[in-house]
């Protein structure tokens, strides 16, 4: 495999006769730029972090050997640099790194062979600039009780090096570093000095950083083998705590590129379109939510939904006309989680409360014959019309101030749900051109009435 | 469609060993100039033509009445057998480059859609097509465009004798995208579709809807929240709220569709072969079955004034101390109806009774819109005047830190 000419990294191996081979450095000096074998990266979401590994196959000469590595007008981190020698036929010791001090983006690796051989290397590094997000398109039946979903990779490279024909894998899942790889990727010493560096410097550095990085923009690179002719499948597995997508066969994503692929396609997801009303998190008009689990049963399951943008069309017609339905953010989805697309509100559906009765009742007084408490009772109306011409489910939730009240005398709802000690839901549905008022009645302990029941919730 | 206000299709040249930036630089130059590169027969890119520039088929705009409109386009996209690089840019437009949808309408097995990359610092999307065979494929392409959206203003002329109303509703249409739509349909609703040219820059009206001789209700409606209760003594009386009441029923001529938002301009016959303007309000959204009142204007020949005229507080309850607790009031409030005008009115009056109440004498019919609203509908026939008493029992009325508790809180 090659790399792209414009790849702003540079292996070049420098055998050096050290001097306890030769008296001087002066004898021989071969230089060869080894060519990559294989290239890995694995891409974080959403920490700013690439993982690179560069297999590569290098000839060594008996004794020592620099291996020499710059990386000028790429964003790598030089404190994550390592190479491990994977394969070599006689025992061969990597003495040490170093990064000469008047040249900047290089490394030098000495290493010490037992006999002239050629060994397999990885080297890697973390680098900054190469982001992956997931985002999604879902196509809404036009009975609304399907969803066509697919989801997509973008990976975007801004990392100043070209990735020809490499494996990609991408991690869903969020890592704790201490540090920016960014950050370290732009200090003017691998691992900073001993003193502060002046604002000055750093800004000059980062300047001259940004010029050099424009500069070397290369120009597109989209190529393919032509004997590829499907889209790329992509694998997921979980590991540990993160999930890992691996993209099949190579890519390739030039520097300020970015590149889509269909990470999954599930052509009939069970839906459904409910109008959520709660007036607290939403304001006062419901808004329609689409949900969906994440399970087989509904044509998922199989692994985890990173969080992502949604753009959701509404299909009215089977030569591909469609309505833009809303778009939406969802957090990360679990296997068997649901997820709930909030599309905005829709004139056509309301939900209005209303107290239609008013009533203060079991006033207590104390032995100075103070008032000191009552029953505040009031009979509530939820007011529900659907003007669409679909059936419309709706999930209303209330929230009282105050835990100290019981509801009763509750009717017009298909169920009626208590979530927690202030807020309860009512779930109904409604036939399309229809009204329908949900009642109950509410009783709130003030003052001494707190203490003189227990209220107990109905459910 | 302008060649330099896109979206543009071209096929990027699918040639072996042509550079990346040679491939740049083709591109801006077919950009630029097509034509000339089109006319040179049989250049050096094998079987795919140099550039194919797609023609639109049909295009729908599915308006959302929003800042942003669904464009689909159909095209007829010329395949090769391999894999083919559909380039799909665009200039001085805005498009959501996530919500850009290509369906190839076909087998996948036939033609597949394989990868979609984005160039740097450009406004496009690089398809990659496979195709199993030579064809010219229609594909449909779907993509949100902003600074396209649609307004519709409404025009209602009444009769003189303000029973019937003519209704015009018109769409404007506003282009400020950056594209030019020759041809286009435009969808508002399933049932209101029209063809029409739109040019960037232009903004259109069309009908979209007519209808005459709608039954409406002339309302005057006075609400003791906002409106002053003594008029005549009031600095500056506006007058009660004057306009008609339409609905959206098959019954009253309408009913086929919602009506959406848009602003009213309402016109009266003279009774002299000529109209005057009466006013003019924004008609809120009317689902199919729903309602709405229009304003004109204020009237100041219907008169309503409410006046206080009895209060009593009866079972008092005080505590050890003799200080007052919690009492109970029958009021009595007085409306003050008077018609000017030579022609009956309906009045529909609206007040509160705030807290725990109950009726003890109301002196008219009514509903309660919830537990402290009342509404009043009230027929005054030409120069009348009436009184009406509305005596109520508050109930309950605490005093000292329970004082808080009489009324429900706004929004509570």
């Amino acid at each position: 495999m090659q790399h792209a000419m414009k790849c702003n990294t540079y292996l070049v191996l420098l055998v050096c006769i050290l001097a306890y081979a030769f008296p001087a450095w002066a004898g021989i000096d071969l230089t060869a730029v080894s060519q990559s074998r294989e290239i890995q990266i694995t891409i974080y979401n959403p920490a700013d972090l690439t993982l690179v590994a560069d297999s590569r196959i290098l000839p060594l000469a008996q004794g020592m050997n620099q291996i020499r590595f710059s990386w000028a007008g790429t964003r790598i981190d030089p404190t994550s640099l390592s190479l491990a020698v994977t394969d070599a036929p006689t025992a061969v010791t990597i003495e040490q790194m170093r990064f000469p001090p008047d040249t900047k983006d290089l490394a030098i690796w000495h290493v010490f062979a037992e006999k002239s051989c050629t060994a397999e290397i990885n080297i890697s590094y973390f680098t900054s600039g190469i982001f992956w997000e997931p985002h999604y398109m879902a196509f809404l039946s036009p009975d609304r009780s399907r969803i066509r979903l697919t989801g997509y990779v973008r990976i975007q490279n801004r990392s100043g090096e070209d990735y020809d024909n490499v494996r990609i894998r991408l991690v869903v899942g969020k890592i704790h570093l201490l540090d920016r790889i960014s950050d370290l990727a732009q200090r003017p010493y691998p691992h900073g000095r001993p003193e502060p560096d002046s604002l000055d410097n750093r800004q000059q550095d980062a300047f001259a950083r940004g010029k050099a990085l424009l500069e070397s923009a290369p120009a597109m690179a989209v190529q393919k083998s032509m004997a590829a002719f499907a889209p790329k499948k992509i694998e997921k597995t979980g590991v540990s705590e993160y999930f890992l997508y691996t993209i099949e066969g190579t890519q390739t994503i030039a520097h300020g590129w970015s590149s889509q692929l269909v990470s999954f396609d599930a052509p009939a997801v069970l839906a459904k379109t409910i109008y959520v009303y709660d007036d607290l998190q939403f304001g006062a008009q419901p808004v329609q939510m689409l949900s969906f689990t994440n399970d087989t049963d509904a044509g998922l399951g199989k692994f985890p939904l990173p969080g992502g943008g949604f753009r959701v069309f509404h299909k009215i017609d089977q030569k591909g006309g469609m309505i833009f339905a809303g778009t939406a953010e969802t957090d990360y989805i679990p296997v068997g989680k649901k997820a709930g697309l909030i599309l905005g509100p829709d004139p056509r559906v309301t939900v209005a409360p209303k107290v239609t009765k008013f009533a203060k009742t079991k006033l207590a007084f104390d032995d100075q014959g103070n008032l000191s408490g009552f029953d505040d009772v009031r009979t509530m109306a939820l007011e529900i019309t659907n003007f669409s011409d679909m059936p419309a489910a709706f999930e209303i939730t209330r929230q009282m101030p105050d835990p100290d009240f019981t509801i009763t005398d509750i009717s017009g709802q298909d169920r009626f749900e208590k979530i927690d000690q202030t807020r309860f839901t009512f779930f109904v549905t409604l036939d399309p051109v229809t009204k329908k008022t949900i009642r109950y009645t509410i009783t709130t302990y003030k003052g001494d009435r707190k203490w003189q029941q227990t209220p107990v919730p109905s459910s | 469609m302008a060649a330099d206000t896109c979206p543009i299709f071209m096929r990027l040249p699918d040639h072996k060993g042509l550079g990346l930036k040679t491939l740049m630089a083709g591109w801006f130059i077919l950009l630029m100039g097509l034509g000339s590169i089109l006319a040179l027969p049989g250049a050096s890119f094998a079987r795919t033509q140099l550039a194919t520039l797609p023609l639109q088929e049909q295009v729908f705009i599915r308006l959302a009445g929003r800042n942003t409109a669904l464009v689909q386009e159909k095209r007829v996209l010329a395949l090769v057998a391999g894999i083919n690089k559909i380039d799909f840019s665009w200039q001085n437009v805005h498009i959501d480059p996530d919500a850009v949808y290509l369906d190839t309408l076909a087998d996948p097995d036939d033609i597949a859609l394989l990868s979609v990359a984005r160039p740097p610092d450009a406004s496009a999307l690089v398809w990659e097509i496979y195709s199993s065979r030579d064809t010219d494929q229609p594909v449909v392409i779907s993509y949100l465009l902003a600074g396209l959206d649609n307004l519709v203003t409404y025009t209602a002329l009444a009769d003189d004798q303000e029973n019937t109303l003519d209704l015009d509703a018109r769409l404007i249409l506003r282009n400020f995208s950056g594209q030019d739509f020759d041809n286009t349909l435009f969808w508002l609703t399933p049932d209101t579709v029209f063809n029409t040219r739109l040019q960037h820059r232009e903004t259109r009206q069309i009908q979209f809807f007519e209808q005459k001789d709608l039954p409406v209700v002339k309302a005057y409606d006075w609400d003791g929240r906002t409106m002053p209760h003594d008029p005549e003594n009031a600095p500056h009386a506006p007058g009660i709220p004057t306009g008609y009441k339409i609905k959206n029923t098959s019954d009253a001529g309408l009913g086929t569709c919602d009506l959406v938002s848009g602003k009213t301009r309402i016109f009266q016959e003279d009774g002299r072969d000529g109209t005057i303007f009466s006013g003019e309000d924004v008609m809120p959204f009317v689902p199919k079955g729903g309602t709405a009142f229009l304003k004109i204007g204020n009237s100041r020949d219907i008169l309503v004034f409410k006046r206080r005229i009895h209060r009593e507080q009866t079972r008092v309850r005080r505590n050890n101390k003799g200080a007052v607790q919690v009492f109970d009031e029958i009021i009595t409030d007085r409306f003050i109806l008077e018609n000017t005008k030579a022609v009956p009115v309906i009045l529909t009056l609206t007040d509160t009774i705030s807290g725990q109440w109950e009726p003890v004498n109301m002196g008219h019919a009514y509903t309660l819109t919830d537990h402290e609203t009342l509404v009043f509908d009230i027929h005054l026939d030409a120069k009348e005047k009436k009184t009406i008493d509305l005596t109520y029992k508050v109930i309950n009325t605490f005093t000292g830190n329970f004082a808080r508790y009489n009324k429900i809180a706004p929004g509570n």
